[in-house]
């Protein structure tokens, strides 16, 4: 007997209990699977997107996606808490489903007057004899809801985009792989500098593509370094996981080429350094104009001073086989390589403190040039053999850089070797990368000169009167 | 018609099977008579069961005034037929109180009811009388009584009115205001018979024998078809349907309602006799289809006959050929939406 309805219809109740508790389940599954589906696809995206963007950026699109999160749960709550069957709506559901000509929904929602009507004895017995129409069992309500595919779709991207694929220790010993971390050891001391994602060295200088035009190999690392706060923490570790996913791999490696993360396309850059032109080629990898700029500044075969700028640019890309090659023309003088062989970040790996070896030389124009490329020939694929195992013999080709530099040329904390190397480093000119003396040189090299004053120039050299 | 009758039979209201299986013996009672017109004759029997009055619109000669003597026969209740005309007077249909001389000479004046003290009466060409006329009708069938000279005389129990209209020779009429016409509780529309329903009539009228039709009712009639409305009465409505009916019917109202077409084409809309007339006609239907309870079909099934004369269109309407009929299937087809 129902107190509120004075109605007597147990087994018509039982069963439309039934139907509520499934309706019931059934919409709370489907709010729990739309609401971790959004969870998952906004989290593969935060991962993207951490590989990409700035930390401001970044900042941004968490806040966005959880918000977008937080409104798909709340919207799900909503329709979950509309929709929560009584059984006046699990009536209702059944006579849309069987049709049962508004007998059930009478019998349910009969006021306390209906109940003593004459003729209610028999909506009983009539909903009695409908009700082997409508059992729960057979109205065939799913166990799962429909999004349950939703949900899959959103943890197969979650797997492939968030779930780490492999492990930066057990990845195959590839040299263009082991190239940067190896041109960090040739100072020995220096340990290989990987930012506190613990990416390795790339993801340090992930924005080495970008980094290397800014001339900030050495700023990169202080920028990996410095992961303050719980954002950046969080915005390293989904980038990390990003990279070494399956398909972040793929993305990122089907794109722009800047991530040095693949075995396989550091490899191609390895070898390319080797001939002394792999500039170029790294520069398909993703270099931006700028490193082009400070290549052409290199090919035109002018004053050393101008490479030695370049130099300090392409300090940024020792993650790189390519921009390896731009940091051994960076090293500022023949004197200052053996020292700048650990700064540049294991650039000069291969020759240490010692001149230039072959594969270096084979960049170099003449000879002083040739000590120079000394220090910068770390990332050759001749060199990028013998680098591969020093690192591997230490901590599997993860170092840690101890030491970082001061934009502005204060000497940082060096390794082991590091305080005389560090002292006799040249400040970094990264800030007047775009606009500097480096610009101000190339405009003077580039400057047409005028008929008459070659003519002076001879005449002064020649001391005639 | 004793009073003890009437409470016995009252006491025992027939199930909705008895009930299903004294319409269809009405229906093939009257059917011996009548050819074609089932959806006609159908809708009056559940104007008649659910105590309303029906307004039969239909040409010359198509069987208006047979279906409401068959159904007279049928049920084996009184029947009178008044023709209305110009110089009806109230009093012709109501009845009169005349002076009546006794044995011993004492005058007295008596009062000679009129042919609507009866159980079902045809008013024929009910639009040809003058309004004065039509109203005293219009108040017998509301009320189910008459007064006259101060005195209220009670009709007769159950009290079925059957108004014809002649859609053609409009010329010297009165047509009925909407008021009146909100009165009935159906509206029925006869069409011309198909070819083999005008063969049948042929055949079954023009020969030397014509169809017997039977009493339904063996005895007393008028109790067993007042059983049958109170079981009408007592069929459940579930408050979905309320809010269905009463939706629908708001639907129909221009200043209200949320449809371009009714706004557009309605110059009024149905009364709240338009609810009642379509609870209470869902009602039979139910009852028909074997269940104590109304459903949204029911609903639908009576919506025409019970809205289409209480929608009066407009003149944009009536110059597009856009009926009243038209308004309320649509509204229909826009209301299925409603029933959740």
């Amino acid at each position: 007997m129902d107190p509120f309805t004075a109605r007597e219809v147990p087994e018509t109740d039982v069963c439309l209990g039934q139907v509520a508790h499934r309706l019931n389940r059934l919409a709370t599954l489907r709010v729990t699977f739309r609401a971790a589906s959004a969870a998952l696809l906004g989290a593969s995206a935060l991962a993207a997107c951490a590989a990409w963007l700035s930390p401001q950026e970044f900042r941004l699109a968490l806040a966005l996606v959880v918000g977008l999160v937080l409104l798909v749960v709340a919207l799900s709550l909503r329709v979950l808490r509309r929709r929560w069957a009584g059984p006046l709506e699990a009536a209702g559901w059944v006579e849309s489903k069987i049709p049962l000509d508004q007998r059930l929904l009478t019998l349910v929602s009969a006021r306390p007057r209906d109940a003593s009507a004459r003729l209610w004895p028999e909506l009983v017995a009539d909903n009695r004899k409908q009700l082997g129409r409508w059992r729960a069992d057979r109205l065939g309500i799913a166990a799962l809801p429909a999004n349950v595919l939703l949900l899959l779709a959103s943890a197969l991207v979650a797997w492939l985009f968030l779930v780490p694929w492999y492990d930066a220790g057990s990845l195959p010993e590839l040299p263009g792989r082991a190239t940067a971390p190896q041109a960090q050891t040739p100072g020995g001391e220096a340990p290989g500098e990987s930012g506190p994602s613990g990416v390795g060295p790339q993801s340090g200088f992930q924005s080495g593509t970008r980094g290397a035009d800014a001339g900030a190999g050495p700023q990169a690392k202080v920028e990996g370094a410095a992961p303050t706060g719980a954002l950046a923490e969080l915005q390293s570790d989904l980038k990390q996981n990003f990279e070494r996913s399956l398909g972040g791999s793929a993305v990122l490696q089907d794109g722009s080429g800047k991530q040095g993360d693949g075995a396989e396309p550091q490899a191609e850059r390895g070898a390319v350094a080797e001939s002394g032109l792999g500039k170029s080629e790294a520069e398909e990898g993703g270099l931006v104009p700028d490193e082009q700029l400070a290549r052409r500044e290199q090919d035109d075969g002018s004053g050393q001073t101008v490479q030695q700028e370049g130099g300090a640019q392409g300090g940024s890309a020792k993650a790189r086989p390519g921009e390896g090659q731009r940091g051994r023309q960076g090293e500022p003088g023949a004197q200052e390589q053996k020292k700048g062989g650990a700064q540049a970040g294991g650039r000069a790996a291969p020759g240490g403190d010692a001149p230039a070896d072959g594969p270096m030389a084979l960049g170099n124009e003449d000879g002083l040039k040739q000590h120079a490329g000394g220090a910068g020939a770390g990332s050759g694929k001749a060199t990028g053999d013998l680098l591969a195992k020093k690192p591997l013999t230490l901590d599997g080709g993860r170092h840690k850089a101890r030491f970082s530099l001061t934009l502005g040329g204060i000497p940082g904390k060096a390794g082991s070797d590091g305080p005389k190397s560090m002292e006799a480093q040249p400040s970094s000119r990264i800030a007047d990368a775009g606009t500097g003396p480096q610009e101000a040189a190339r405009a003077v090299r580039h400057e047409e000169i005028p008929a008459e004053y070659e003519a002076v120039v001879k005449r002064i050299f020649k001391r005639e009167p | 018609m004793s009073g003890e009758a009437v409470v016995h039979i009252g006491d025992k209201l027939p199930t909705p099977a008895e009930f299903g299986e004294t319409f269809a013996h009405l229906e093939r009672e009257i059917g011996k008579v009548v050819v074609g017109h089932r959806d006609a004759l159908r809708q009056i029997l559940i104007a008649f069961f659910a105590g309303g009055h029906v307004l039969i619109e239909g040409v010359p000669g198509i069987g208006k005034t047979l279906i409401v003597r068959s159904l007279g026969e049928a049920l084996d209740l009184t029947f009178s037929r008044v023709q209305f005309t110009i110089d009806l007077m109230p009093a012709d249909i109501t009845g009169t109180r005349v002076l009546e001389e006794s044995e011993s000479g004492r005058r007295t004046m008596t009062f000679a009811p009129g042919p609507l003290f009866t159980h079902i009466m045809l008013a024929d060409e009910i639009n040809r009388a003058t309004p004065k006329t039509q109203s005293a009708l219009l108040e017998a069938m509301a009320e189910l009584q008459v007064t006259v000279a101060g005195t209220t005389h009670p009709l007769a129990s159950p009290f079925f009115v059957l108004a014809t209209l002649n859609p053609i020779e409009m010329e010297g009429t009165y047509p009925l205001p909407e008021a009146q016409l909100d009165r009935f509780l159906f509206k029925v529309s006869l069409a011309y018979p198909g070819l083999e329903e005008l063969r049948a009539i042929v055949r079954g009228t023009t020969g030397a024998t014509h169809g017997q039709i039977a009493p339904v009712f063996p005895d007393q009639p008028a109790e067993h078809a007042n059983a049958l409305r109170r079981k009408v009465r007592e069929v459940l409505v579930a408050p979905q349907v309320e809010d269905y009916v009463a939706s629908l019917v708001r639907a129909t109202i221009p200043d209200v309602t949320g449809d371009e077409k009714v706004k557009s084409y309605v110059s009024y809309g149905a009364s709240p006799r338009g609810a009642q007339a379509l609870i209470l006609g869902a009602k039979v239907v139910a009852l028909l289809a074997g269940r104590v309870n109304v459903s949204f079909a029911d609903v639908e099934e009576v919506a025409v006959p019970a809205l289409a004369h209480r929608v009066v269109v407009n003149f944009a309407a009536q110059s597009e050929g856009v009926t009243s009929r038209a308004i309320v299937e649509h509204l229909l087809e826009v209301a299925r939406k409603w029933q959740r």
